[in-house]
């Protein structure tokens, strides 16, 4: 049967093949997304915000550190350069033209710069035409003429000048600085080429962290100083040049297009600033990973604190959901079965009823026929003297349908009380209200035997849980004894009592009679079937065996004792709540436990 | 002791025959009845000491019979006719008025006993209430008039 394609059993139950059971697996995958939803998400979503906020407050830290770092530096190569045009400044104004072209003089006052450090390389003086009138330095550059120059230009314009890096005669990267002079209606430029041994010092040298630089460069991009990373002075930087005056600290994306190459497509971060003179700007960069190191590290620890949540509320929701579908199932199977067992006791019922139906009908019928047999009697009786064979045989005849008609009439007892058991269900039963029922009942009875009919019920006992017509067939029962055995004593009396023991948690009905009492060794016997005291006829044994029965199945119990003063004592015990536990209840009481307060 | 009148009222016609004759045989004037309706007509018609009446009926049912009848001849006893197990019809009927119950089928001995029963009561009773009228009237003569009007309204 087991076809390639066969659903599973899940799938097929909700297509309505059969009764729609519910979808269990289809409810365990909502519940579990749902759990997810409600967990998962809001986890993935602290910790994303917590991840970012603290990268954020990193970048801050980032930015500001790669500031310091530009702030330091800036004011260090600034205050160089400022001392340099400073001291040439010095030496212009406080001299004039005269001594200056003077070659022993200025190479005084070279030796006079370069007094505690080799500070420049050689010093000019130049006059207004561009010609070289004095010159100390290792070239002899007296022949010179500067006139056409863009830097003569300059400082003739300006009054100070500093030129970008440049190679000199010897091949190093220098860089000059000129100062102009207006001595009266004449200008003359004191010209000094750095030595750039010291300078570069203050720039090359400079590492932080592992992976930060400190570089400058020029307006059109060529490297003023060798950058760690890579790149030589006078070259062109591998990266372009800030437009912007800063100071201003950037993220740069290394794998968008057109953007540094230097570290191979890493991303950097960069911070710049334009010197004033010369338009040199200072670089200070560092690669992204180092300076976001920490981002990173923040970001990895958030993945796997969220994950850990995640498999923790995953591990969760399906254990929480496995219960919880497994509960469903359970109940459901639960209702199902109580659904079954009703719509049995509903058919036991009905058929119950048909039965009841049926005995009733019966009962018509036999009653006919049962007149109809005294009728022949009767006539019998009045009748001349007939064939004494005749009358021997009408008279067995009669009394076998008298004995037939009994059994018939047992019959349909049995069945209706078959039937009341069928469609019994536990009521609640007010104890008291219930023997005042009784008493009432048996009230002309009792009237017509001349015996009394008492009662004598504890206000307030609780009530307890039983099928009605079970404890009155029980009671009816006991009631017709006692009213049998006082029948013919000077003394009749029969007293219903109930009580209330609320130690046992028990409540008890008892029938009293005023008769002879059952002697103590017949006690023992007198709930076996089949065991009367009654003449032969009267009685068929029955009736106490099926009280005892009835009583078991109330889930009480049953015992006889001595009424002071004469008399029998039947004592009926029940648990007097449903909680109460039956088999604690019932039982043991024919071995003759003291019953509470009706013992007294 | 005069001779007691039953009404026998059961739907089911050859038992309520049967036992109409069996009890005439035991010295019973018997009428019967087949309905409740009949019932009350017989017993507008003239005065019965005790009714056998039949719980199970078609028409109008054994216990808004029993009703009717004590509400328009309270005096009159009602013994009730039932099957076996209907304790509580029979306990219903008892508190609508009736006087003692019987279960079907039933003998005629049994049925003889309770109605001896019956008819002591209700002679006891016409007794009491007999002694309750002239001590009535004894105390206030005019008091003959409420027994008038009482009697007309019965008839009616």
């Amino acid at each position: 049967m087991a076809t390639p394609n066969r659903p599973d059993p899940i799938t097929t139950a909700a297509d309505g093949a059969r009764p729609a059971l519910p979808r269990y697996g289809w409810m365990y995958r909502r519940l579990i997304l749902l759990t997810l939803t409600c967990a998962v998400l809001p986890l993935a979503l602290v910790g994303a915000a917590l991840s970012e906020r603290h990268a954020g407050e990193v970048r801050e830290q980032v930015v500001d550190s790669i500031r310091g770092e530009l702030d330091h530096h800036h004011r260090v190569i600034q205050t160089f350069l400022d001392d340099r045009i400073a001291r040439l400044r010095l030496v212009a104004d406080t001299s004039d033209l005269a001594e200056m072209s003077d070659a022993e003089m200025l190479g005084r006052v070279f030796a006079s710069l370069n007094h505690d450090r080799r500070a420049i390389a050689d010093l000019g003086v130049i006059d207004e035409q561009g010609r070289h009138l004095a010159y100390v330095g290792p070239h002899d550059l007296l022949a010179c003429n500067y006139a056409g120059e863009e830097w003569f230009v300059e400082v003739v314009r300006d009054g100070v000048y500093v030129s970008d890096m440049f190679l000199g005669f010897r091949q190093e990267p220098h860089f000059i600085i000129a100062v102009a002079r207006e001595e009266g209606e004449r200008l003359w430029i004191l010209r000094a080429t750095v030595d750039t041994g010291h300078f570069r010092s203050l720039v090359d040298g400079v590492w932080f962290g592992s992976t930060g630089e400190v570089c400058l460069v020029n307006r059109v991009g060529v490297l003023q100083s060798a950058p760690r990373s890579g790149g030589r002075i006078m070259e062109p930087a591998p990266w372009p040049v800030p437009a912007a005056p800063g100071p201003e600290v950037i993220f740069v994306d290394g794998t968008r297009s057109g953007s540094p190459a230097a570290d191979g497509g890493r991303d950097v971060v960069a911070g710049y600033v334009w010197l004033e003179r010369p338009r040199w700007a200072l670089v200070v960069r560092q690669r992204a990973d180092e300076a976001l190191a920490e981002v990173t590290r923040a970001r990895r620890n958030t993945l796997v604190l969220v994950g850990l949540a995640t498999v923790l509320a995953l591990a969760g929701g399906l254990a929480l959901t496995d219960r919880l579908v497994r509960l469903i199932r359970r109940r459901d199977r639960v209702a199902s079965d109580l659904d079954r067992q009703l719509v049995q006791a509903g058919r036991l019922a009905s058929l119950g009823e048909l039965a009841a139906g049926v005995a009733h009908e019966i009962n018509n019928p036999l009653g006919i026929i049962l007149t109809e047999r005294e009728l022949l009697a009767d006539a019998l009786a009045g009748a001349e003297p007939v064939d004494p064979r005749l009358r021997r045989q009408l008279e067995s005849s009669l009394a076998q349908v008298r004995i037939q008609v009994d059994r018939c009439r047992r019959i349909t007892h049995d069945l209706l009380r078959c039937a009341r058991r069928a469609a019994s269900a536990a009521e609640t039963v007010d104890l008291n209200r219930f023997a005042g029922e009784i008493v009432e009942l048996f009230a002309p009875e009792a009237t017509s035997v001349g015996a009394e009919l008492r009662c004598d019920l504890e206000p307030g006992i609780p009530p307890l849980s039983a099928d009605p017509a079970l404890l009155q067939q029980l009671v009816l029962n006991l009631v017709n004894n006692a009213l049998d055995a006082v029948a013919g004593h000077p003394e009749r009396t029969v007293t219903i009592r109930t009580r209330h023991d609320p130690t046992a948690g028990e409540v008890l009905l008892a029938v009293e009679d005023t008769g002879a009492g059952i002697p103590e060794q017949l006690r023992q016997r007198i709930f076996d079937p089949f065991f009367t005291t009654k003449p032969v006829g009267q009685g068929t044994g029955l009736g106490l065996s099926i009280c005892d029965r009835i009583v078991r199945d109330l889930g009480g119990g049953i015992a006889v004792r001595e009424r002071p003063g004469g008399g029998a004592r039947f004592e009926l015990r029940f648990p007097s709540s449903p909680a109460a536990d039956p088999v604690l209840a019932g039982g043991a009481d024919q071995t003759g436990r003291p019953a509470g307060g009706l013992h007294r | 002791m005069n001779v007691a009148r039953i009404l026998l009222v059961d739907d089911e016609e050859v038992f309520v025959q049967n036992m109409q004759r069996l009890l005439t045989n035991r010295g019973y004037t018997v009428t019967t009845a087949s309905s409740g309706e009949d019932a009350l007509d017989r017993l507008s018609e003239r005065a019965y000491d005790v009714v056998v009446l039949d719980l199970r009926m078609p028409g109008q049912g054994g216990l808004s019979t029993l009703k009717a009848i004590k509400r328009r001849f309270p005096l009159v006893e009602v013994l009730i006719l039932t099957g076996h197990g209907a304790i509580d019809s029979a306990l219903e009927a008892m508190r609508a008025g009736a006087y003692d119950y019987i279960t079907k089928p039933c003998e005629v001995d049994d049925l003889t006993r309770k109605l001896e029963n019956a008819r002591e009561h209700k002679d006891g009773a016409e007794r009491s209430e007999m002694e309750d009228r002239i001590q009535k009237l004894i105390e206030s003569p005019l008091s003959v008039l409420d027994l008038v009007r009482e009697a007309k309204q019965r008839r009616k």
